[in-house]
């Protein structure tokens, strides 16, 4: 046998550089259980009822709670709309028209959330007057939503294997039926998982609203327009400024609770894809 | 792109217009972001003109003057003065650092959790990076103030100087809030985009190459540089792209960290810096006080910037990796 | 289903060992009671066999007979499977390959594999022929151009390519790829070549090519050959090996085998009852 000089250095070479995959790899890791640890051990002291019930001028985060899930619900229930319908049109047609709006939605992803709430501001709140609004915040969530709702729903559309499609036109049903018999049926939780990932930024925005929702340290009123919002982001970043040891509270307990919220709905996604695969 | 081969009666047509009117939201909000930016700005890119893109100061005139002065038939307050660079060189300079962490990082993860973690411990490891994707930025706003900061200025700055310090760059005191803060901060929202766009592509390396270099007497370090590295090459550039297309764009977690500065180039790799992004943030406050407006419409000419930028990045990403852009980010919720 | 009486196991072991070469000092590869499990499967089960220096040896059987498994173990590619694992040894000269603390690297440079379906990689002809060499250490471009040339001849393939060595690899025929990679693989100068089907995926004349290069390459060479194909074991093997579900049925000089075979399941494979 062969033996062959120079090759304990590309051994070591080898052992080194794959060992250092590993330590970046926990070295990444790092972080991400600082975060939650420091979210939860600096929200303990401020977790009693009184922050749950109390409204930011009384040392709660209720109307943070409130206002977030007013908005990305209001947000949500006009991204899913148009989202779904246009990643309908995405997977069922094809043409020059449906690669064009693909471009966009590829474009839109891009687009700084900072602009969009700029964006947000000139047109709504100033040219339109709306002033501070939910709607004017609402409407550039569902900017930002808009086209992975779109897209996630067009790739699950497209994963409806065709022969059961094809069974359904064979039967004489129309496109239309066909989809929102079938093909939506079977790409369900594809199209949830999108919906749930979109919900998740969105709850997670802050510069789209700064401008748009203002601030506000009272429960949303249900007026869609002429009156600012108040949301838990913009808690986490204004408060943990102040000097107060009770604003640092605040802000920690919205941390966590916006944590929980991405927590379950990225568990959630993970949990319907995981169904949807053994399908 | 075929069109599906269905029956096309009155139903389906109708189904099909009212389904493509619905979808041309998507390209009608993007050009209304255009042309509705484009068009706020106007009166500042006339008033600022090229001077714009050299001016380091941003400077909103005499506030207390009862007069105007007009440039290019655009009104502003005596002494109007309004610069972007240093709002350039501060998105620039972090996110430069934020990938210079972020590639090999990234690389190195994918490497990783694709070829070298066993295979029961992939799954989780992925979902465990993919969570770093999830978490809000302020959320990494809040823990850069908490932990990054001190940390900076105890132990990394001096750290750094006692290597590096014979470079300038390298040198200086810091409070912790700065580049080098935000270049790090923003290195961890963009690395879990990048090493799964990579590993992805990684795994779809073809075995029977693998096979072929292992056979041929490589370690597996010499098969993964040779084969996996080379074969993923336009993906990692694509990925790369799409990193920094977000890093430019992030907005809370440089804005609690960055330290803010309006006014000056950044001098060292602590200096505070103020973004784009950021600054359309900080200084919409204070626009309001201007009553011709021009600071208004100039923060609409930085978000014009900002958003020509970041398209450019994007765009070239979008040649780069398969699938567009959005698929890349989509597949975070995919398994 | 094929019925078989298989004679007593220690009957059996006796036969096979009868017909193999009795000077063990020739044989260049000698597999001892090799085993190989996938998870809880034995899959090859307790295969003694040798590989007699400078000589073909097929090993056949139908599909899933375990010989693509034996033949991995050769050259510990089985490592790379997961869930499977080894017994036994196997020696080549002298040496165990399959214990721990042998160095794979080295063994695979003495061990060239060819692979069923030609896996040219993504380079130039001649890139693709240096990449051995390279990895273990030639830098010199003049070493590495004689290398290249030489083992492109040994591969019958220089006269072809001689002018456009900087050629993407892809851009060649399906026989020349091939080719290729049996002067990839000797570019390293090993010992053995295992041949996995090596003529599988190619045309007939690409074949052809393939099994007069298997001819001459004996001379400098210990080959392993296997093939489902039964005429080019035939034509081009001198020894063959007949696997059947993880066990060797027979051994013996490939003309024996084929004109008086001594199992009767060896005789229902070659006169095509099945597999």
């Amino acid at each position: 046998m062969k033996t062959e000089e120079g090759v304990f250095a590309r051994k070591t070479w080898d052992k080194s550089v794959r060992a250092l995959t590993l330590v970046v790899t926990v070295m990444i890791l790092i972080p991400l259980f600082d975060i939650i640890y420091i979210v939860v051990v600096n929200s303990l002291p401020g977790i009693n009822l009184d922050m749950f019930t109390h409204l930011t001028v009384t040392d709660g985060i209720l109307n943070g709670i409130v206002g977030s899930l007013f908005l990305v619900a209001l947000s949500s229930v006009i991204a899913v709309f148009l989202g779904l319908f246009s990643g309908v049109y995405l997977s069922e047609f094809g043409g020059r028209y449906a690669s064009v709006v693909r471009f966009f939605a590829d474009v839109l992803t891009g687009v700084p959330s900072i602009v969009v709430g700029y964006f947000g501001y000139i047109v709504f709140v100033l040219y339109l007057g709306w002033g501070f609004s939910a709607l004017a915040a609402a409407i550039a969530l569902t900017i930002i939503m808009l086209p992975y709702i779109t897209r996630t729903t067009e790739f699950a559309l497209r994963k409806v294997p065709a022969e059961i499609k094809e069974g359904s036109y064979a039967l004489g049903a129309s496109k239309a039926t066909t989809v929102s018999k079938i093909s939506l049926r079977y790409a369900a939780p594809g199209i949830i998982t999108g919906i749930l990932i979109g919900v998740s930024i969105s709850l997670g925005e802050t510069a789209p609203l700064i401008y748009t929702a203002y601030f506000y340290n009272y429960l949303p009123n249900l007026a869609l327009i002429h009156s600012p919002v108040g949301y838990l982001t913009w808690i986490i970043w204004a408060f943990i400024n102040e000097p107060l040891v009770l604003a640092h509270q605040q802000a920690f307990v919205s941390s966590l609770v916006l944590m929980i919220f991405v927590l379950c709905l990225g568990l959630g996604a993970r949990f319907l894809v995981a169904r949807w695969w053994k399908s | 792109m075929r069109k599906q081969r269905a029956p096309e009666g009155r139903g389906d047509r109708a189904f099909r217009l009212a389904t493509a009117i619905i979808a041309a939201s998507l390209p009608v909000f993007m050009i209304a972001i255009l042309v509705f930016i484009f068009q706020y700005s106007l009166p500042a890119i006339k008033f600022n003109g090229l001077g714009f893109f050299t001016g380091t100061i941003w400077n909103l005139g005499n506030l207390n003057s009862v007069s105007t002065i007009t440039k290019n038939g655009v009104q502003g307050l005596p002494g109007a003065d309004f610069g972007v660079l240093t709002l350039l060189a501060g998105t620039v300079l972090s996110s430069t650092i934020a990938l210079v962490i972020a590639i090999p990082t990234s690389i190195a993860i994918a490497l990783f959790t694709s070829e070298e973690a066993p295979r029961s411990v992939r799954e989780p490891l992925v979902a465990l990076v993919d969570l770093l994707a999830g978490i809000p930025s302020v959320i990494y706003g809040l823990w850069g103030i908490i932990v990054l900061v001190p940390l900076m200025q105890a132990t990394v700055a001096p750290g750094l100087a006692s290597i590096f310090g014979f470079i300038p760059f390298f040198g200086g005191r810091t409070s912790g809030y700065g580049l080098l803060t935000s270049g790090i901060v923003l290195a961890l929202m963009v690395t879990p985009i990048i090493s799964s766009t990579v590993r992805e592509s990684f795994a779809k390396t073809p075995t029977d190459l693998k096979e072929g270099a292992l056979a041929l007497g490589c370690t597996k370090w010499e098969m993964e540089r040779r084969i996996v590295l080379p074969f993923s090459m336009t993906t990692i550039a694509g990925a790369s792209m799409l990193g920094l297309g977000r890093a430019l764009g992030e907005t809370m977690a440089v804005l609690m960290v960055g330290g803010g500065a309006q006014n000056g180039l950044p001098t060292n790799i602590y200096s505070p810096i103020s973004t784009m992004a950021t600054a359309i943030v900080t200084l919409l406050d204070s626009a309001f006080t201007d009553p011709t407006n021009l600071a208004l419409y100039s923060l609409a000419e930085v978000a014009l910037v900002l958003f020509l930028v970041t398209l450019a990045a994007n765009m070239a990403a979008r040649i780069f990796v398969s699938g567009g852009i959005t698929k890349a980010f989509v597949s975070r919720g995919e398994a | 289903m094929v019925e078989v009486l298989i004679g007593e196991p220690k009957e059996r072991e006796k036969t096979i060992v009868a017909t193999q070469p009795s000077a063990l000092s020739e044989s260049k590869v000698r597999l001892d009671r090799l085993s190989v499990y996938y998870g809880s499967k034995k899959f090859v089960q307790d295969v003694s066999l040798n590989f007699m220096n400078n000589k073909v040896t097929a090993v056949m059987g139908p599909s899933g007979c375990g010989k693509t498994t034996v033949l991995k173990t050769i050259n510990r590619m089985i490592d790379l499977v997961p869930g499977a694992r080894t017994e036994g040894s196997v020696y080549i000269d002298g040496v165990d390959v399959l214990s721990t603390s042998f160095d794979v690297t080295l063994l695979r440079r003495n061990v060239g594999m060819v692979f069923q379906k030609p896996n040219p990689f993504p380079a130039s002809i001649y890139d693709n022929v240096a990449f051995g060499p390279r990895i273990h250490g030639t830098k010199d471009k003049k070493m590495l151009d004689k290398i290249v040339e030489e083992s492109l001849k040994g591969a019958g393939l220089y006269n072809e390519v001689k002018d456009s060595l900087g050629k993407q690899a892809s851009a060649l025929s399906g026989g020349q790829q091939q080719r290729l990679c049996i002067a990839r693989a000797i570019a390293v100068k090993p010992e053995v070549l295992l041949l996995d089907e090596p003529t599988s995926a190619l045309d007939p004349s690409g074949s052809l090519k393939v099994e007069q290069l298997i001819t001459e390459l004996k001379e400098t060479y210990t080959l392993v050959l296997v093939t489902h194909n039964l005429q080019q074991a035939a034509r081009v093997a001198d020894y063959t090996a007949f696997l059947y579900e993880g066990r060797l049925i027979e051994y013996g000089e490939t003309g024996q085998v084929f004109e008086n075979p001594q199992e009767e399941l060896t005789e229902r494979y070659i006169t095509g009852k099945f597999g």
